[in-house]
């Protein structure tokens, strides 16, 4: 506001003013003072005779002057979800008069609170509208003070998100007289993370041999507000090599923004080493909260290195296929029937199974058959050799005849 | 803070902050000339007298303060404060003057005018008895 300047004429008189050396200090002068000021002139004559001072008064009245101050937290920190909190706000009428108050709100992140009502002294309001209406009829004296609690729920799994409350108050004499007060309002955040599985898988994996595999997660935000985690892949044995986590090479990533209750999945990428059959190892994925550094969780998937294996037996049959020469003798002329049988001894399926034979000097090869489909078989150079097509599953045998004539 | 303009345009009216001039006027009603003409006016309670407002349409007129209540007067009135252990004067400052005298070192011709004027402002956070 521009000071006026207000020119006041006393037209001279009498009276005597006596001013009190004290003062104490008050907000404003009230609306409706009035301020008088008495002025006095004395003077004499040309022989020095002295006259009844005469002096001039003039009063000036005091105007109304609007003025508001509201305070309240600077910030609250309510639980997440919680119900029936509650925000306090001081108006004070620091103007000069009496005055009442009119009121607007401003949440500045939707979601995270909402206003039930508004308290005023012992009565609740459930609308703006219906606060506003009240506060016309609550005139409020200079320097008089009212609270007035806005009463709110915070959300579920909004721990963490911060809003700022804003109360701004009106004069409703002067509408232009206003003051805010804002309040950030943060739920606390309570971090929690869950990774899934946790082993019993009993994965069986070869050895890579350039061939990676994968393995999903599942990362749980378990607090009650969003929130990052750090990831970082381990294993305890000697049987894996990590490759990337979530796409990023290494054994470790974060990932950002999970909601609370969300789930997001995590795909581990590893190698399997070059170890033996048997070898046990497992892959286990730690999140760490970044909003908690001290909650964690790790799940894991344990898993075995399998490995093909071969065994090759092979038994010599009289040319009836069925009776095994053993001990016995042949003579020249005489056909032999060799059995030539592979077995899969190892933990996994075989491919490319190859058997190769030698037929002696002393006989010669006749001619060679496989079980059942699937043999490709050739003779060359004194060798039948015979391919299997497809896989020998663990344990599983097949065989091939070779029929050879004794020299 | 703004003002209510109902309140700001009523005659007479003032508002905090606000600065008001006082003019003084005084007419010789004698006959003959008159000397010693002295005008005092106290600052009325609630307003501080505006510093190196004080003045007059003569240059013979002499314009002193006062801050004990007419007690004592002086161009200049002065405090005494400690510092340090020792004390100090230093000028006073202008909200505690409570009065302002004129004197007129001359003569005043009859029907003649003098008049002086101060400002004083209502302060926003004012003081009152």
């Amino acid at each position: 506001m521009n000071p006026r300047l207000r020119v006041i004429r006393l037209a001279v008189l009498l009276g005597s003013l006596s001013l009190l050396g004290g003062a104490a200090v008050r907000a404003q002068t009230p609306e409706g003072t009035v301020i008088t000021n008495t002025a006095t002139v004395s003077f004499t004559d040309a022989n020095g005779n002295s006259y009844t001072p005469v002096s001039a008064s003039v009063n000036v009245t005091v105007a109304f002057q609007a003025g508001i101050d509201l305070t309240g937290s600077a910030s609250v920190a309510p639980a997440s979800p919680s119900p029936a909190d509650t925000l306090a706000f001081t108006y004070q009428n620091i103007g000069n008069g009496n005055d009442s108050l009119r009121v607007t709100e401003n949440i500045s992140v939707a979601g995270v609170i909402t206003v039930t009502g508004y308290r005023v002294n012992a009565t609740t309001y459930v609308t703006l509208a219906a606060l506003n209406t009240a506060l016309s009829g609550i005139l409020v004296a200079q320097d008089g003070t009212l609270l007035i609690k806005v009463i709110y729920d915070v959300a579920a799994g909004k721990g963490g998100v911060a809003t700022v409350y804003t109360l701004t108050g009106f004069s409703r004499r002067d509408g232009s007289a206003t003051d805010a007060q804002a309040t950030t309002v943060t739920p606390g955040l309570t971090a929690g993370v869950a990774v899934t599985p946790d082993n019993g898988q009993n994965l069986t994996h070869l050895p890579s041999n350039g061939t990676n595999y994968t393995f999903t997660f599942a990362v749980q935000n378990a607090g009650n507000g969003p929130d990052d985690f750090n990831l970082a892949a381990s294993h305890p044995g000697s049987a894996i090599g990590i490759v990337s986590v979530n796409g990023q090479a290494g054994s470790s990533a974060t990932i950002s923004g999970v909601a609370a209750g969300a789930s997001q999945n995590v795909d581990v990428v590893y190698s399997v080493l070059d170890v033996a059959a048997g070898t046990r190892d497992t892959l286990v994925l730690t999140a760490t909260s970044v909003a908690d550094n001290g909650v964690s969780n790790a799940g894991s998937a344990d898993l075995t290195v399998i490995r093909a294996a071969a065994a090759i037996t092979k038994v010599a049959y009289r040319d009836d296929q069925t009776t095994a020469i053993g001990a016995g003798t042949v003579v020249p002329g005489e056909y032999i029937q060799y059995k030539v049988t592979v077995t899969n001894t190892g933990t996994a399926p075989a491919s490319s199974v190859q058997v190769t034979n030698a037929v002696p000097a002393e006989v010669n090869y006749v001619s060679a058959s496989g079980d059942a489909a699937g043999w490709t078989i050739g003779f060359s150079s004194g060798t039948v050799t015979a391919d299997l097509g497809g896989t020998l599953a663990t344990s599983a045998s097949r065989f091939i005849w070779i029929r050879v004539q004794v020299k | 803070m703004a003002e209510d303009p109902a309140h700001r345009d009523r005659p007479g009216a003032v508002m905090p902050g606000d600065v008001i001039r006082y003019r003084l006027r005084f007419t010789n009603p004698r006959a003959d000339s008159i000397r010693r003409v002295q005008f005092t006016d106290p600052i009325p309670a609630g307003l501080h007298y505006v510093a190196g407002s004080a003045a007059a349409d003569r240059d013979d007129v002499t314009i002193e303060f006062s801050i004990d209540a007419g007690a004592s007067w002086s161009p200049q009135p002065m405090i005494e404060e400690v510092v340090e252990g020792r004390p100090v004067k230093r000028p006073a400052p202008a909200a505690m003057y409570t009065h302002v005298r004129w004197s007129i070192n001359g003569w005043l011709m009859p029907n003649a005018q003098v008049t002086a004027e101060l400002r004083a402002r209502l302060p926003r956070g004012a003081t009152t008895p």
